[in-house]
């Protein structure tokens, strides 16, 4: 017979979780709603302040999946009387959830074509000759890569031609150091880059979306580079810094590696027909996203290039069935709803005012805090999740203390984007830890050290490089 | 008399291995390594995939099994390392890899091979953690009648 001598609590606790969670929720709820409202608040403020605790606590706890707790939130708005039941399901139909059900369209078309692991192959066969060389091709081919598509498919996508890379060099998982290192490489070269763009994530065009939906104000696919990339860019070379001193390099030749992809290469053939038209579409929207998305708008074009791919018969339903979770249109949709449910309900610039009233807070000063609570909060929830939660309270705080929005948004989204320690804040780097190569702890300290430095890196930017843009804080 | 040495992908110490090959040349016993397969690990990150990266099912479908292959091929890298160590000092040798959770198919593996002493791992687990989930090599003493050697890390 088996005895569990662990604390009463703790046993109960694991057992009945996902319920406790469930009854405390309710409890919360019920609490709320049913509280005198406070002065400056709104019931319906009150109501739309009961449905965002339930929410942040379920994408935190995650004993639902996010999808559904974003579903969750649309029925609740009109059920509590918050909006109604029109405005809650119009929400589904904005415009970011079609512009990124778009790019993921796209994105699975140059994933089942090959054609993302044909750039792959061919930036990291140019890598240089020498095993920091090849790290350093690792980490930035999987951050141009994540410029273009979701970051974590890029790291899924790069994953097991990293694994060849590590048996061709006969790397001992968990012993060898170079080992960690690539792939470190491959995660935090993911990571950072996919905020460069509207493409790494889903994160960016739902905080646009949001940002849209509640001010008007838009911020364009070429105008969120320019803001980020020297951000991107500094974080790279960090990144490569922390990862050759944290895993110092233990192999004297990576011929074999070199071998490895050559092969690989030249076993790819001939770009196809396919690759190609696939190509060209790719960098027709990403050109019309950048020079034309202001006047027909990203989701436009986005839709347009995804009808294109059918036209011409380079997908077929089946391959987007396969490659994209068309979950994304729930969590989307409930998350813009809730944002605006907090803001057009006045919950939200209530709640920023009663909690900031006594503190003395400058522009800088509230984008380095929410920029810091991003960071934070991502390393333990989804990316989306933490922009959805953050931003409605981040564009009150914008209209009350007088910030540009523009800024709040990329306080909370890129930091939201930047999560390196843990294997549970994102795909890429549980990508990384699955390999069986790398242990948690070290990914931990150096991925701490990476954090903070982004965070600062950010905050340097938004000072000192955005004024120069127009954006000033 | 049957040396169990349990391994698995998220925990391995060169010294486990060297401890049980000790006590099976002192007992002049048969050393059975059995390597356990996490696969916690990849259904977490397929999860991760589709749930917070909105990625689809195929891309997370070939990641798991090209993540079960490299922990295949590392079980059996690891069991011919051990096999040749132990043939090295006379010592008779069984290998066995299974998949699933650690605990679940070390108890099944001492269970069905007759483990007469069973030699583990203990990798360093955060207070917390073991407060919170137990710890694994704890509930295999509890589990097990046969005698069970911790190798710490």
């Amino acid at each position: 017979m088996r005895i569990d001598t662990r604390p009463l609590w703790i046993l109960i606790l694991s057992k009945s979780f996902r319920w406790l969670v469930f009854a405390a929720l309710a409890g919360v709820f019920f609490f709320i709603i049913s509280a005198p409202t406070p002065q400056g608040l709104t019931p319906q403020g009150q109501k739309a302040i009961a449905v965002f605790v339930v929410c942040v606590a379920l994408w935190v706890t995650h004993v639902l999946p996010l999808m559904i707790t974003s579903l969750l939130a649309i029925i609740l708005l009109p059920l509590l009387g918050i909006m109604d039941s029109s405005r809650a399901y119009s929400l589904f139909g904005n415009q970011a959830v079609f512009f990124i059900l778009g790019a993921f369209i796209l994105a699975a078309a140059m994933m089942k074509s090959g054609l993302s692991t044909r750039i792959t192959l061919l930036f990291l066969g140019k890598a240089g000759k020498s095993p920091k060389s090849l790290l350093l091709g690792i980490l930035s081919t999987a951050a141009f890569l994540s410029f273009w598509m979701s970051e974590h498919a890029v790291a899924a996508m790069m994953f097991p031609i990293a694994l060849e890379i590590s048996h061709g060099l006969g790397l001992s998982p968990l012993r060898s150091r170079y080992g960690k290192a690539i792939f470190m490489s491959l995660a935090w070269g993911a990571v950072v880059g996919g905020v460069a763009t509207f493409l790494g994530g889903a994160r960016a065009p739902l905080a646009v979306g949001i940002l849209e939906e509640n001010t008007g104000i838009t911020i364009g696919f070429f105008e969120w580079m320019i803001a980020i990339l020297p951000v991107v860019i500094v974080m790279l070379f960090v990144a490569y810094f922390v990862i050759t001193n944290f895993f110092r390099v233990d192999v004297d030749s990576i011929d074999k590696a070199k071998a490895i992809l050559k092969q690989k290469i030249r076993l790819k053939g001939k770009v196809s027909s396919e690759e190609r038209s696939i190509g060209i579409i790719m960098f027709l929207t990403i050109f019309g996203w950048i020079f034309f998305g202001k006047q027909f708008g990203l989701a436009n074009i986005a839709i347009a290039s995804v009808v294109l791919l059918f036209i011409f018969k380079l997908v077929k339903w089946k391959d987007i069935e396969d490659y994209v979770n068309w979950g994304i249109i729930l969590m989307y949709g409930g998350a813009i709803a809730l944002g605006y449910g907090l803001e057009s309900t006045g919950a939200a610039s209530w709640a920023v005012k009663s909690l900031l009233a006594n503190f003395d807070v400058t522009p800088l000063k509230i984008i380095m805090l929410l920029a810091i609570i991003s960071l934070v909060l991502t390393e333990g929830m989804s990316n989306a999740a933490v922009v959805a939660i953050l931003l409605p309270a981040g564009i009150s705080i914008a209209s009350v203390y007088g910030i540009d929005v523009r800024a709040i948004t990329y306080a909370v989204t890129v930091p939201a984007g930047l999560a390196f320690c843990l294997p549970m804040s994102t795909p890429s780097v549980a990508i990384a830890y699955s390999s069986g190569y790398i242990k948690m702890k070290d990914m931990i300290f150096a991925g701490a050290i990476l954090g903070l430095t982004s965070w600062a890196v950010f905050i340097l930017t938004a000072k000192y490089y955005w004024p120069l843009l127009g954006l000033k804080i | 008399m049957n040396i169990m040495l349990v391994l698995s992908t998220t925990c391995q110490i060169d010294k486990t291995k060297d401890a049980a090959l000790k006590i099976a040349k002192e007992k002049n016993g048969k050393l059975i390594t059995v390597f356990v397969l996490d696969s916690k690990i990849p259904n977490t990150v397929f999860e991760e995939l589709t749930d917070m990266g909105f990625i689809g099912e195929k891309p997370g479908v070939e990641l798991t099994e090209t993540v079960m292959r490299e922990y295949r091929k590392q079980a059996y890298e690891k069991l011919d390392e051990i096999e040749s160590d132990a043939k090295a000092k006379g010592i008779d040798f069984k290998g066995v890899v299974s998949t699933g959770a650690f605990v679940e198919e070390a108890v099944k593996a001492a269970e069905d091979l007759k483990a007469d002493v069973l030699v583990v791992p203990k990798c360093k687990e955060a207070k917390l953690w073991k407060l919170v989930f137990g710890s694994s090599v704890e509930e295999l003493k509890r589990r097990l009648r046969c005698e069970v050697v911790l190798v710490e890390e």
